[in-house]
């Protein structure tokens, strides 16, 4: 297990220059013209002396090679240069955001955590129950309508029609409400039913059937037993499910006009503001990876079998 | 062992009411049937041009000319709703079964080779599967520019990885069966073996990945246009629809139910057969 552990850390160097490999010539080999980018972002003529001087403001004039690894090393610095709009460095812009983004991930996380944890128990109890039936609607409905109409839905009944909930934006802690809930919601239909199917699967199992001969409560086996081994898997898929988070927030924070990562792209690629794209690009794919380790540690620390090296 | 006959739960269907048939999936074929007939007879369905605007007539009401109503453009939103249909399910199934494709063909290629292919195949799907697919599709189209090509092409690039780790997986077990030994001891080629032994065995999952997959991508394909980076306006997409008419959410509610259905019934439709054969093809194994 360690090895293994070890061996997802260091995969951390090769996925990394790749990702930073992709960054860098996904903007060479498509036929995005940087310097017609640069030229209207500073609201500048296309003219040919207009060009060399961007050219060699950005590098662009050295051979490829050199400036990748011009590139690469301010890259590593977390300094992917200026943004063309306004006058602020990308790390800020994406420091922000990041920011912004993990608050209304974290918050996410705890409205999964609560909902999925009564859901899938009280569907597991009674399977086909009044409980079982609504959250398999709510999983039907849930990866069917575009989280955006959700989004829409839910400002127009509590935003708008009770009052209660500020729109959008991102001023105090009631802010926070909706969006994450938005979030929540497309994502607490799939872990309920896989928190279900897992707590049933595991009652048929020979330590249930053990506890019971013991005589002990069959809400006890549930909470104790049960559950804890049912978790296994979903640990397992914490680090995806955080992935998930990441992608639905872009849309969620352009709903909610959520200052987050996402906003900041979905301007970047409307605006075509290369320098944000690229360094988007580099920080979501090392917060994936190390999202991916988490989620391995978090199985290990959970199951003595995987940490002990016998597969379960 | 004798496969198992493809049309079983069909034969199922026939003795109807016995369980294992449920009534949803009755449902969703009846309800994927009128939305397949109103994509091919869109043309003589729809009462009005989906394009034609009429500014004097913007946002009438629901009445038998105009079933839906009209958006703000004054164009007749039933109209709109059709052709929007085929457009966003065109597009998801075209995507969907060339990502299926490409995924198989690469997956399983890599799988029977074996060797510095199969390794270089599975490197490079790790460092992708790095990064969730709708981030990497946000990705090129950012570099690409938005628009309706760019974007199919995004997703595309973006998603055929995860096929290709299943058809891979799936090759490495067929591969070693019996038949396909047998044909490989009759003298069959490489490519014979492939087309005409291994890539039969994969049919059966990826058609059940293929309709998940569709309802994935109408969606994603939604999303993508409500961020105004992929399919352009003037078409009439379900994804843009639902933006525009959300934008009239407190005025106008029906505005974005109308195009919001359309788009969610043939989804959900999609997900309930996809899921029902995912159980029904494990159950089996």
């Amino acid at each position: 297990m360690k090895g293994f552990l070890i061996k997802q850390a260091l995969l951390i160097f090769p996925v990394g220059l790749l990702v930073s490999l992709l960054a860098f010539s996904l903007v060479r080999v498509f036929p995005s013209d940087v310097v017609a980018s640069y030229l209207k972002a500073h609201q500048q003529t296309y003219s040919p002396e207009n060009v060399a001087m961007v050219r060699a403001r950005l590098g662009l004039d050295k051979p490829i090679i050199d400036q990748y690894f011009d590139w690469l090393k301010k890259a590593a610095r977390f300094d992917f240069g200026q943004s063309y709009y306004g006058n602020l460095k990308v790390s800020e812009i994406i420091f922000m955001g990041l920011k912004s983004t993990l608050q209304l991930t974290a918050a996410t996380i705890v409205w999964l955590l609560v909902v999925t944890y009564f859901l899938g128990l009280y569907a597991a109890k009674k399977p086909d129950g009044l409980v079982d039936n609504i959250s398999r609607l709510v999983a039907i409905l849930g990866n069917a309508v575009p989280i955006f109409v959700v989004g829409f839905l839910l400002i127009q009944i509590f935003a708008l029609k009770l009052g209660w909930l500020p729109v959008s934006g991102k001023l105090s802690f009631k802010h926070v409400i909706l969006p994450s809930l938005t979030l929540a919601l497309s994502n607490i239909c799939v872990y309920a039913r896989m928190l279900r199917n897992e707590m049933l699967d595991n009652s048929k199992k020979a330590y249930v059937f053990y506890a019971k001969a013991r005589g002990l409560r069959t809400s006890w086996i549930f909470k104790k037993h049960i559950f804890k081994n049912s978790l296994l898997p979903m640990a397992g898929t914490s680090g995806i499910c955080f992935g998930h988070l990441i992608c639905g927030s872009v849309i969620v924070e352009n709903v909610f006009a959520w200052p987050g990562l996402g906003t900041v792209i979905t301007y970047a690629i409307l605006s075509r503001n290369y320098p944000v794209i690229q360094g988007y690009v580099v920080c979501v794919a090392l917060i994936f990876i190390v999202a991916n380790l988490c989620s391995d540690i978090l199985t290990a620390l959970l199951d003595p079998r995987v940490r002990l090296g016998s597969a379960p | 062992m004798k496969p198992a006959a493809p049309n079983a739960p069909m034969a199922r269907a026939a003795r109807s009411g016995r369980p294992g048939w449920p009534i949803r999936i009755t449902l969703a074929l009846f309800i994927l049937m009128v939305m397949g007939l109103a994509t091919i007879l869109a043309k003589y369905l729809a009462p009005h041009d989906p394009v034609a605007i009429n500014i004097s007539n913007s946002l009438a009401p629901m009445s038998w000319d105009y079933p839906f109503g009209t958006d703000q453009l004054g164009r007749c939103l039933f109209s709109r709703c059709l052709y929007a249909l085929r457009v966003t399910f065109g597009a998801s199934i075209f995507i969907a079964f060339l990502t299926i494709l490409m995924g198989s063909i690469i997956g399983m290629t890599a799988a029977y080779l074996g060797g510095l292919v199969d390794q270089i195949v599975r490197v490079a799907s790790d460092a992708l599967l790095a990064i969730p697919s709708m981030i990497f599709t946000l990705i090129i189209v950012g570099f690409l520019g938005p628009g309706t090509q760019n974007i199919i092409l995004a997703m595309l690039i973006a998603n055929w990885v995860w096929y290709a780790r299943v058809a891979r997986g799936l090759t490495l077990r067929i591969r070693e069966y019996g038949y396909v030994r047998a044909a490989k001891l009759a003298g069959t080629g490489h490519l014979g073996l492939m087309v005409w032994h291994i890539f039969p065995g994969l049919v059966t999952q990826m058609t059940t990945q293929f309709t998940l997959l569709i309802g994935t991508m109408a969606l994603s394909l939604a999303g993508f246009s409500f961020l105004g980076i992929g399919i352009q306006p003037p078409t009439a997409e379900l994804g843009l629809m639902i933006s525009d008419g959300c934008e009239l959410i407190q005025t106008h509610f029906f505005q974005m139910v109308w195009p919001s259905l359309v788009l969610i019934l043939p989804v959900a439709s999609l997900n309930v057969i996809g899921d029902y054969f995912t159980d029904y093809w494990r159950s089996k194994q």
